[in-house]
């Protein structure tokens, strides 16, 4: 086991310095760049402490959809690979209209799935003043 | 030699030839953001006229020819978009790669700028309307050497990006939700016009005037009109602006000004269903850069970093449908 600071801890110093010290030396495309790479690492420390639990939670929700075909995960890495896979059989699936009678039941579940990638990815996205969204 | 000192020396042997005499350029050209696939580069000559040059990336095979954005530029012109005017064109590639030189018009094309700036608050105002008269020009062009589409462009737009989603291999449940749902409502789609095809902030030149000229014509099309009021309305193109159309204006400003300069009532559940799939073509098209840089045809941070985007669309199409 490594010493602190911890991976999340060590990001966030990186993308410290990109803000308060790199990006304000650089103008245009560069300084462009230089805030890309800030989201980067934001991204990498939501994912460090998030991403585990919120593939379990994902593939919970994937079992109760498709059934028990689907096998218990034991470690982190298998739990993605078994999301993948049922993340591949649900969207042949919904292609071929096979969770049309369920069709509100399935919309809440990806629901919950994108909103829980979206907290990693970009949490200002889903922020509650948004509500502009529909026609 | 630097790409942009090569390319000083190429434009001043260039632009001396188009001239008949000989002329220098002022500095380095700089490489403006902007375009997916074609670059663009701002030169001036030491005169101080500006200009702006538009060429393939040298090296990589051109997606789509040259010939047609400078033809569709002049059409423009001609319908009544305000557009850069094309003062000379490089079929050859005498600048490192098949391009053409526009006039330079003032001012910014930058989102985030004409969104929060003081100096573009009037024009903010009323772009809303300028957009919807100057998108209703752009519905009568000449659709000359256009491919006409094969089908109704609704239902060859749902084939091809789940055909896409296919080829990409990576499974995406909120899209094929989306691809069903849109199935299941195919609007009537009872005009082929010309289409844009990426009319938004970030392709608009904008003063504190308004809306000086449309650029990026790279991938204008025959389709459904439809579909560039929903490319404009849709999330990811208001930059966390407060409005609905490009994050600067209201949706019935945009539509009363379309519909009085072209006549025709905005079918708003088309718009509807445009705006849906456009979250669907535009995530889908941030797989596919995030994949030419996993890849390795383009090595990119800016293309690795928009693999995580893909996310905000799956979110928007799910709050649209549910």
């Amino acid at each position: 086991m490594q010493d602190r600071p911890t991976a999340a801890e060590l990001l966030s110093a990186a993308r410290e310095f990109c803000e308060r010290e790199l990006g304000p030396e650089l103008t245009g495309r560069l300084r462009f760049q230089v805030r890309v790479m800030q989201n980067i690492l934001g991204i990498l420390e939501r994912e460090w402490t998030g991403e585990e639990a919120a593939v379990r939670a994902e593939w919970e929700r994937l079992r109760v959809l498709l059934g028990d075909r689907i096998q218990e995960p034991s470690s982190f890495g298998e739990a993605k690979q078994r999301v993948l896979e049922a993340n591949r059989e649900l969207a042949s699936r919904i292609r071929r209209g096979e969770m049309d009678e369920r069709w509100d039941e399935v919309v809440a579940a990806v629901f919950t799935t994108v909103a829980e990638k979206l907290a990693i990815a970009n949490p200002a996205y889903s922020a509650p003043a948004d509500s502009s969204t529909g026609a | 030699m630097s790409k942009a000192a090569e390319l000083r020396d190429a434009l001043a042997r260039f632009c001396s030839a188009r001239l008949g005499r000989s002329v220098r350029i002022g500095d380095l050209p700089v490489r403006l953001s902007g375009g997916a696939s074609r670059e663009t580069w701002s030169f001036h000559l030491d005169d101080g006229r500006a200009f702006v040059l538009r060429r393939d990336p040298p090296g990589a095979p051109a997606q789509r020819q040259l010939s047609n954005e400078v033809d569709v530029l002049r059409r423009a012109a001609g319908a009544g978009v305000p557009v850069p005017r094309v003062v000379w064109t490089d079929d050859a590639g005498e600048l490192g790669s098949p391009g053409f030189v526009m006039e330079h018009i003032e001012g910014e094309t930058i989102a985030r700028k004409i969104l929060r700036d003081d100096e573009y608050a009037a024009a903010r105002g009323h772009m809303a309307a300028q957009c919807g008269e100057i998108l209703a020009r752009i519905h009568t062009m000449d659709a000359r050497g256009l491919a006409p589409p094969e089908r109704k462009p609704t239902e060859l737009v749902l084939d091809q990006y789940a055909g896409l989603l296919d080829s990409l291999g990576e499974p995406h449940p909120a899209f094929e939700l989306a691809l069903r749902w849109l199935g299941q409502r195919l609007p009537p789609s009872e005009r082929v016009t010309v289409v844009h095809g990426d009319f938004r902030l970030g392709n608009f030149i904008v003063g504190p005037d308004g809306v000086r000229a449309i650029l990026d014509w790279e991938i204008v099309h025959l389709g459904d009109p439809w579909e560039d009021l929903a490319w404009l309305c849709m999330r990811s193109w208001r930059f966390g602006g407060p409005g609905d159309v490009g994050g600067f204006g209201a949706r019935e400003d945009l539509y009363d000004a379309y519909e009085q300069t072209s006549g025709v009532p905005v079918d708003r559940d088309a718009v509807h269903w445009w705006e849906i799939m456009s979250n669907v073509k535009w995530g889908v098209m941030t797989i596919v850069q995030a994949f030419t840089h996993l890849m390795g045809q383009r090595h990119s941070m800016e293309h690795a970093a928009i693999g995580r985007r893909t996310v905000e669309t799956e979110y928007d199409v799910l709050r649209l449908i549910s």
